[in-house]
C-alpha cells in the first residue's frame, strides 16, 4: 500500500485514477502535463464556485458584490454553464475565440483573470491548453465536476495523491521528495510563529505545504491572532522555482491546502537575477537538484566565492547561507558526495558549515528513499547560520529504514495508523516499529539533542548518552570532523560491531571428527546387519 | 490430504503471531526430516482467515511448487502456505508414514515429469491423489523405512564431517595466527607493497574498460582472465581472447602462474584465486586486480586465508563501507591495508596442516558420494521389492 493512499478514501482514489487513465488514453502521456491540465480545470471550477458564492451574498444582502469575476454576458465561459453543453460545443468554447464574448475563450479568460482570481492566477503566464479532443475534455470535466473540492482536508490530499502519480509514471526526471521524509524534517525543525520559510527549489511545494500543515496541526491557537493570520497568509511561505509548470503546480498545491497568498518566485535561484535576496528567511527547507552542472557565468558571483564549483548541490548550500538571516535554520537533503567529496569546492563548503556556521546534525538516509526514481544515497543536513561558528558535537543518525520497503515497490512496512503514530506519538511506537521505521526514534533523539528538550538531562548527560559509535545515533566532536577534512559521511565515524566468530579449538574439532567417524562406522555396520 | 494457505500480506498484523506457518524453505532447512520450527509465525486471526488449515504433529508435508517432491514430517502442530500439501494416513495399520515419505522421494522424478507449468514446475493435489502407492505388509514397510533411515543417517554424517573439516581449517588459522584485524598475537603488520615481488607490475589493477572493448576480442589468441576465474577457481573456462598486438599493448596486465587474481566489483567483491601452473598466457580484464606475492614473505595460500577472513573483509572492503554498488577501494587505500605477516616457517607449517585436512576432506567427500549412491540404490530396490523379501 502506497503512502499517499492513506490520506484519502479508496473511492476518491479510484476517481482520480480514472481521470488519470482517461488523460493517458486520450493521448497525454507526460505526467506533468496531465497534472497541469487537471490543475487548470480545477481552477476553472473554483472560479465558478467563487462566482456562485458572490452571487449568493449579493442576493442575500441586496448589495452589489465586487468579488464577482464573470459578467452576466460571460456566463457561457463558466464551468456550471459549459459542463452542460455537448462535448463539441464545450471544446469550441475552450479553443475557438468566441466572437460574441469579446473574442475570449474559456481558457483565455482564465489566463487573463489576474490577481482577482487569487494567487494561482499570477502563475498563468504561458499556460497552454493541451487537451486534444472534445471527447476527452467532456469526460474529464464531468469527472472533476463530481469531485468535492470544497472540503479543505480532502482537496489538498486529493491533489497530493495526483502528484504522487508523477512518481508512479516514473518517466519524468523531477524528484518528488517523499512526503514522509519532508514531514520528518519539518517535525525536527519545528517551524516557529514568526518564521519566514523558504524552499529555493520548491517543485510541487511539498516542503511549504508540509510546514503549513504542521502549523495547522500543532498550533491552532496561533490562528486566533490576526497578526499571525496575516503573516501565515502573506509572508510566511516563500518558494523559488525555475520551471513554470512546476511553479503552477506548486501554487495550486498550496492554494488547495488553504495557503492563500504565498510568494512564489519564478527564477533560477542560483542566478544573478535572484541575487537580491539576502538574509531574508529564518527557516529553509529544501531538496535541491543534484548532479546538475552549470556554467560559472550562469551563477551569481557571491556563491562562487563560498564554493567555486559547477555542482548545483554545493551552490545551493552557499545560496542558503546567503539567503538565511543570522540565526536562521536549515534542513537540506544532499547527495552523499557532498559529505565526503574531496575537491576544494566540496571541502570549502563543508568547512564553512562546520567552522563558520553551526552544523547540528547529519541524518544518513538509506539509498532506497528516492526509489523508484533513483537509488542515490542521500543525507539530511541541519545547520544554523551564525557567521561566528558554534558547531559543537555533531549529531549523526544512521537511518536504515523509513517505514517503506527499500525496493522499487516502496510498500508500507507498518500499518498506516502506526506510521502516523511515528510522527504523532513516537515514544509509544518506537519499539513496535524497530527495524522497519527509524523515524520515531529519529524524532525522539532529535528532540533530545537538537532541541535540548530533555528537562533532566544536562548537556553533559546527553553527550554521554550518545557516545557509543556502534549505535545508530551518536555525537561526534567538532575537532574530530575538522581532523578528517570536514568529512561528514557517517561511515567515517561509525563503528561496526564485529561479532567474533568463535570456532572451537582445533583439538576439540579433531575429537568431534573422530566421534563422527565412529558413528559413521556404526551406521554402516548397522546397515549391513539390517540387510542380512 | 489438504494444502495450506497464505494470510493476506496486506495485513501486517497477521504476521508475527505465535502459530507456526511453514513455507518450502522451512522444509528445505530441516536436517533430520522433521519441521520443529518455522521462520514466520502468524496470529490466531490469520489462521482463521485461511480457514484453520492446521496440520497435526506427524503429518507428512509435501512441496508442490519449487522444490517439488521435497518432504518433511511436521514435528509440531503447524500450518503452511498453499505450496505445501499435508498428508495424513487414513489407517496406519495399512500404511506407514515414513515408508510413504521415502516412496515420495523415489517418485519425485515421476512427479516432476508430470509437473505442469513453465519455469516453476508445480504439481497439484489431483496429481498426488491419483498416485498409486505399492503396499507391502506393514511389517515390510517399517523395515524398509528403518533401512533407509540408517542409510540416510550415514550420508548426513558424511556431510557433517565435511563441514567439520571446513571449520577445522578456519579454527586452525585463528589458533595459529589470531584475528588479523585485532592482531592480538602482535605480528608485524606489512602493506601489500611490502609483500609483493620487487618487480614491475607485481601489483596491478585491470585496464580501463575502454582499453579492452568487446571488438578487441578474437577467436583465438591470448586469454582474457575475468571475474569468473576468480570466483570459481576454474581455469578451464575460456571465453575471450586477444591478438598479439593487443597483448603487447596491454603487457603490463599479463598474469603468470601463481599470480593471485582478485575480483574488484559487484557482489563477488574480494573473491580470489591463484593462477595455476599450466594456465594459458593472458591478461586480466578491468574487473580484476593482480597480485604477485613474494612467496618468501607471504605464501599465496596464507594470503588467500587472510584476505577472506570475515573480519578483515568487513573492516576494509565490505559493501557496508560505501554507498551504492559495492566496489573495491581505490588502490591508494588498498596499499594501506595492514596485513599481518607471521614468520614464513609458521605459514609453511599452517599450509602443511591444511594440506592434511584437505586430504581428509577429500576422502570424506568421496565417502559422501558413495553414501549418496548407496542411499539411492537402496531406495530404488526397496520399492521394487528387492530389498526386503516378504
Amino acid at each position: 500500500m502506497k503512502l499517499n493512499e492513506q490520506m484519502i478514501t479508496g473511492e476518491l482514489k479510484s476517481k482520480i485514477d480514472k481521470i488519470w487513465n482517461d488523460f493517458w488514453t486520450g493521448g497525454i502521456s507526460n505526467p506533468l502535463t496531465v497534472i497541469e491540465q487537471f490543475t487548470y480545470l480545477i481552477f476553472l471550477k473554483q472560479l465558478d464556485a467563487r462566482q456562485t458564492l458572490a452571487e449568493k451574498t449579493e442576493n442575500l444582502l441586496g448589495i452589489s458584490n465586487t468579488d464577482k469575476l464573470y459578467t452576466e454576458a460571460q456566463r457561457p465561459l463558466r464551468w456550471s454553464s459549459f459542463k452542460e453543453k455537448d462535448p463539441e460545443v464545450m471544446f469550441d468554447l475552450f479553443t475557438k475565440q468566441q466572437r460574441d464574448l469579446d473574442d475570449l475563450t474559456v481558457f483565455d479568460f482564465m489566463k487573463n483573470i489576474g490577481t482577482q482570481g487569487g494567487v494561482f492566477a499570477k502563475y498563468m503566464k504561458g499556460a497552454i491548453f493541451m487537451i486534444q479532443s472534445p471527447k476527452l475534455l467532456d469526460k474529464v470535466v464531468q469527472q472533476i465536476d463530481v469531485l468535492e473540492l470544497d472540503k479543505k482536508d480532502v482537496k489538498g490530499d486529493l491533489y497530493e495523491y495526483m502528484l504522487s502519480k508523477i512518481a508512479e509514471a516514473g518517466t519524468n526526471g523531477q524528484f518528488r521528495t517523499p512526503r514522509h521524509i519532508i514531514r520528518m524534517m519539518v517535525e525536527i525543525t519545528k517551524p516557529k510563529q514568526d518564521d519566514v520559510i523558504c524552499d529555493p527549489s520548491a517543485g510541487t511545494a511539498g516542503f511549504l505545504v508540509s510546514a503549513g500543515q504542521y502549523i495547522y496541526d500543532k498550533h491552532q491557537d496561533w490562528f486566533q491572532e490576526k497578526e499571525f493570520r496575516n503573516h501565515f497568509n502573506n509572508k510566511m511561505f516563500n518558494g523559488i522555482e525555475f520551471d513554470p509548470t512546476m511553479l503552477r503546480i506548486g501554487a495550486m498545491n498550496m492554494q488547495l491546502h488553504g495557503m492563500d497568498n504565498p510568494t512564489l518566485i519564478g527564477k533560477d535561484a542560483l542566478s544573478e537575477s535572484n541575487g537580491n535576496i539576502n538574509e531574508a528567511y529564518s527557516l529553509i527547507l529544501a531538496n535541491p537538484p543534484f548532479k546538475g552542472s552549470l556554467d560559472y557565468d550562469e551563477v551569481e558571483s557571491s556563491l562562487l566565492k563560498v564554493t567555486k564549483t559547477k555542482k548545483t548541490e554545493l551552490l545551493f548550500l552557499a545560496l542558503m547561507l546567503r539567503m538565511l538571516k543570522t540565526g536562521g535554520r536549515a534542513a537540506v537533503i544532499v547527495p552523499d558526495g557532498v559529505l565526503f567529496g574531496s575537491s576544494n569546492a566540496h571541502k570549502s563548503i563543508r568547512k564553512e558549515l562546520v567552522e563558520n556556521q553551526q552544523l547540528q546534525g547529519v541524518i544518513s538516509m538509506p539509498s532506497g528513499v528516492f526509489k523508484p526514481y533513483a537509488g542515490v544515497s542521500t543525507a539530511i543536513l541541519f545547520f544554523t547560520k551564525t557567521n561566528s561558528g558554534g558547531t559543537d558535537n555533531v549529531w549523526f543518525y544512521d537511518m536504515k529504514a523509513d517505514g517503506l520497503s527499500l525496493d522499487d515497490k516502496r510498500n508500507l512496512l507498518v500499518n498506516e495508523d502506526t506510521f502516523e503514530q511515528c510522527f504523532t506519538e513516537p515514544e509509544n511506537v518506537k519499539e513496535e516499529v524497530k527495524g522497519k521505521c527509524d523515524i520515531a526514534q529519529i524524532l525522539l533523539d532529535a528532540n533530545e539533542i537538537l532541541n535540548n528538550a530533555s528537562l533532566r538531562g544536562t548537556k553533559q548527560s546527553v553527550s554521554d548518552k550518545y557516545q557509543d559509535r556502534t549505535q545508530q545515533s551518536f555525537l561526534v566532536p567538532k575537532q574530530e570532523i575538522i581532523d578528517n577534512d570536514w568529512d561528514l559521511s557517517i561511515n567515517r565515524y561509525k563503528e561496526i560491531i564485529y561479532k567474533e566468530i568463535t570456532y572451537e579449538k582445533p583439538a576439540t574439532l579433531i575429537q568431534q571428527i573422530k566421534e563422527l567417524d565412529s558413528q559413521r562406522n556404526d551406521a554402516l555396520l548397522n546397515l549391513e546387519k539390517m540387510m542380512q | 490430504m489438504k494444502s495450506g494457505g497464505t494470510p493476506s500480506r496486506r495485513k501486517p498484523e497477521f504476521y508475527g503471531g505465535d502459530f507456526p506457518w511453514a513455507k518450502i524453505s522451512d522444509l528445505e532447512k530441516s536436517a533430520d526430516g522433521y519441521v520443529y520450527d518455522t521462520v514466520e509465525k502468524i496470529t490466531k486471526e490469520a489462521l482463521d482467515s485461511i480457514n484453520n488449515r492446521v496440520f497435526e504433529k506427524g503429518t507428512l508435508l509435501l512441496a508442490m511448487y519449487g522444490s517439488v517432491g521435497k518432504t518433511a514430517i511436521a514435528g509440531i502442530k503447524l500450518t503452511s502456505n498453499q505450496a505445501i500439501l499435508g498428508l495424513n494416513i487414513l489407517d496406519d495399520e495399512i500404511l506407514n508414514i515414513f515408508y510413504l515419505k521415502y516412496w515420495f522421494q523415489l517418485t519425485k522424478e515421476i512427479l516432476l515429469n508430470r509437473a505442469v507449468g513453465g519455469t516453476l514446475q508445480n504439481i497439484s493435489k489431483t496429481i498426488v491423489s491419483n498416485l498409486k502407492v505399492p503396499l507391502p505388509k506393514l511389517e515390510t514397510q517399517k523395515k524398509i523405512a528403518a533401512i533407509l533411515d540408517e542409510a540416510d543417517k550415514l550420508r548426513q554424517l558424511n556431510k557433517e564431517l565435511i563441514a567439520k573439516y571446513d571449520v577445522l581449517t578456519e579454527s586452525l588459522f585463528l589458533e595459529m595466527f589470531g584475528d588479523p584485524v585485532t592482531n592480538h598475537k602482535g605480528w608485524e603488520f606489512k602493506t601489500i607493497e611490502e609483500l609483493v615481488k620487487n618487480k614491475k607490475y607485481s601489483l596491478k589493477r585491470g585496464p580501463f574498460g575502454g582499453a579492452l572493448k568487446k571488438d578487441c576480442f578474437v577467436e583465438k589468441g591470448y586469454l582474457v582472465y575475468e571475474q569468473y576465474h576468480a570466483l570459481n577457481n576454474d581455469f578451464s573456462f575460456k571465453r575471450y581472447f586477444i591478438d598479439d598486438k593487443k597483448f603487447n599493448e596491454l603487457k603490463a596486465f599479463e598474469v603468470k602462474p601463481r599470480d593471485l587474481i582478485i575480483s574488484c566489483s559487484g557482489v563477488y567483491l574480494g573473491k580470489l584465486a591463484m593462477i595455476p601452473e599450466n594456465a594459458d598466457k593472458g591478461i586480466i580484464n578491468q574487473a580484476l586486480l593482480k597480485v604477485t606475492l613474494d612467496e618468501g614473505k607471504m605464501r599465496n595460500d596464507f594470503f588467500i586465508f587472510h584476505f577472506t577472513q570475515k573480519h578483515f573483509r568487513e573492516t576494509f572492503f565490505d559493501a557496508n563501507r560505501g554507498a551504492g554498488i559495492p566496489n573495491f577501494p581505490p588502490m591508494k587505500e588498498f596499499k594501506r591495508f595492514p596485513f599481518i605477516s607471521p614468520p614464513i616457517e609458521l605459514q609453511n607449517q599452517f599450509a602443511e596442516r591444511v594440506k592434511i585436512i584437505e586430504k581428509q576432506k577429500q576422502q570424506a567427500q568421496e565417502s559422501l558420494q558413495k553414501s549418496e549412491d548407496l542411499f539411492n540404490s537402496l531406495l530404488q530396490k526397496a520399492f521394487k521389492g528387492e530389498l526386503v523379501k516378504e
